[in-house]
């Protein structure tokens, strides 16, 4: 424990939410882990699950990294949309003796992005401790991670 | 004057003449004890232990939820341990004050920045003044037998301050008994010593994969425990100082972890191949090393 450093600055959406699960419930919390993603299927040693499960992105910018950057290395181009093959949050389940994921009114805190607001100054918004929300939900978490159209919200939930 | 040099003195721990402390010495002091649990004590942590000993300082931890009731009731409690020569077969009185200390209380901690406030002597409340025996021995008695003195912590604000983390110094003191009282006397306390504690608090007792005190697997007979980490601790109740429930302090907790510039978002992180325990300390590592730098 006492070793110093440790291995990298590098993580992804699974080390966040860890991070701030296990932190979370240090305090008491009762968070738990989940993917949003567009089918049930986890393997991605099958060839279409990646297509099968991304759905689209607003503007977001990742942890650590500028908008323009979190943009590109999502895959966004003059050709395509910015996308996510599934993404891992933290979530506080509204009925806690039932924990549902799909339940619109369970917690988010996502610290592995925020939204951006502005994108000509560079504005976020925090996307941590906002409610799921339903698709429609302007002031939702899935409302503000994923692209209003076919290809976004309704497709970031199984 | 008075009041810089008197903190001066204390943290310098010379704070009283030697005859002075001779007279009755703190031992001990444990902030959880035997049968003790979280509704009443401090919740246990690794690698150290709820603790005091002299020329040391402790760490404790409380449930803001779970200590509710004892603080209502006046049923938190420590345990505290006297040696006196001069009171062979004799009554004292004892008590502790808190005193918020003006820098950090030690430059060992695991988190070695300087965490107190205005109010933290406040928080912690007082140990409240108990009557107690010495033995033959010399030592603190009850029964007849060498012990460890429950006391009361009373006037505890740890609801009003929500999650956080705080030092604080306890001032011992003891009164001898005179013929004719029967509560001691406001004027004739005399310090016996001072003694330092970091106290972390926390909402509720931690859940999955926190757990404060070890278990039995009925099936094996093997004691079980994920016990909880100074470390984390210290950097979850100082993320999410000041929260009062569990949505304000995930959201905080999500938020300083965003925006501390520790951590650069990859598909491919260099902790996805560990299991989920080695990968927790490898961040915790992380977040450890980069919060000291950070803050200091």
């Amino acid at each position: 424990m006492n070793g110093g450093n440790g291995t990298s600055d590098n993580v992804n959406c699974v080390d966040c939410a860890l991070i701030v699960a296990t932190m979370t419930n240090l305090l008491g919390g009762n968070l738990l882990i989940g993917n949003l993603q567009a089918t049930d299927c986890t393997d991605y040693s099958l060839p279409d699950t990646q297509e099968r499960n991304k759905f689209s992105l607003n503007t977001i910018k990742a942890i650590g990294k500028t908008i323009e950057d979190t943009m590109s290395s999502l895959g966004e181009s003059d050709d395509s949309d910015a996308y996510f093959s599934f993404h891992c949050v933290p979530w506080q389940p509204a009925d806690p003796e039932n924990p549902y994921f799909n339940d619109p009114k369970n917690i988010i805190f996502d610290a592995c992005v925020r939204f951006v607001t502005n994108e000509e100054d560079g504005t976020t918004t925090s996307a941590a401790g906002l409610e799921l929300g339903a698709d429609d939900d302007a002031s939702g978490y899935r409302f503000g991670l994923a692209s209003q159209d076919n290809d976004g919200v309704s497709r970031c939930l199984r | 004057m008075l009041k810089g040099a008197i903190l001066h003195s204390i943290m310098s721990e010379t704070i009283l003449p030697e005859a002075e402390i001779e007279v009755v010495q703190l031992q001990s002091i444990d902030f959880s004890y035997q049968d003790s649990d979280h509704t009443t004590s401090s919740l246990l942590f690794y690698p150290f232990s709820p603790s005091w000993i002299p020329r040391n300082f402790s760490y404790a931890a409380y449930s803001i939820e779970d200590t509710k009731a004892a603080i209502a009731d006046r049923g938190l409690s420590i345990w505290a341990r006297f040696l006196s020569e001069e009171f062979k077969g004799k009554d004292i009185y004892v008590r502790a004050v808190p005193i918020t200390p003006e820098k950090a209380i030690s430059e060992e901690t695991v988190f070695p920045v300087f965490i107190g406030s205005e109010y933290a002597k406040d928080v912690f409340g007082e140990v409240e003044y108990k009557r107690l025996s010495i033995g033959l021995t010399g030592q603190s008695i009850i029964d007849n037998i060498d012990s460890n003195i429950p006391m009361k912590i009373i006037n505890s604000k740890f609801a009003e301050a929500g999650v956080g983390v705080f030092d604080v110094i306890l001032n011992w003191q003891y009164q001898e008994l005179t013929s004719g009282e029967s509560a001691p006397l406001d004027d004739k306390w005399k310090n016996i010593r001072t003694s330092k504690h970091r106290i972390f608090l926390v909402l509720s007792v931690p859940k999955s994969p926190w757990t404060d005190r070890p278990f039995r697997n009925i099936y094996n007979g093997d004691f079980t425990k994920s016990p909880i980490w100074t470390e984390a601790l210290s950097i979850s109740c100082e993320w999410a100082r000041g929260a009062k429930n569990i949505r304000q302090a995930g959201r905080k907790i999500a938020d300083k972890l965003n925006e501390s510039s520790i951590f650069e978002y990859s598909e491919n992180s260099d902790y996805s191949d560990d299991t989920p325990p080695e990968k927790l300390q490898k961040i915790t590592l992380d977040v450890d090393y980069k919060m000291m730098c950070l803050f200091l």
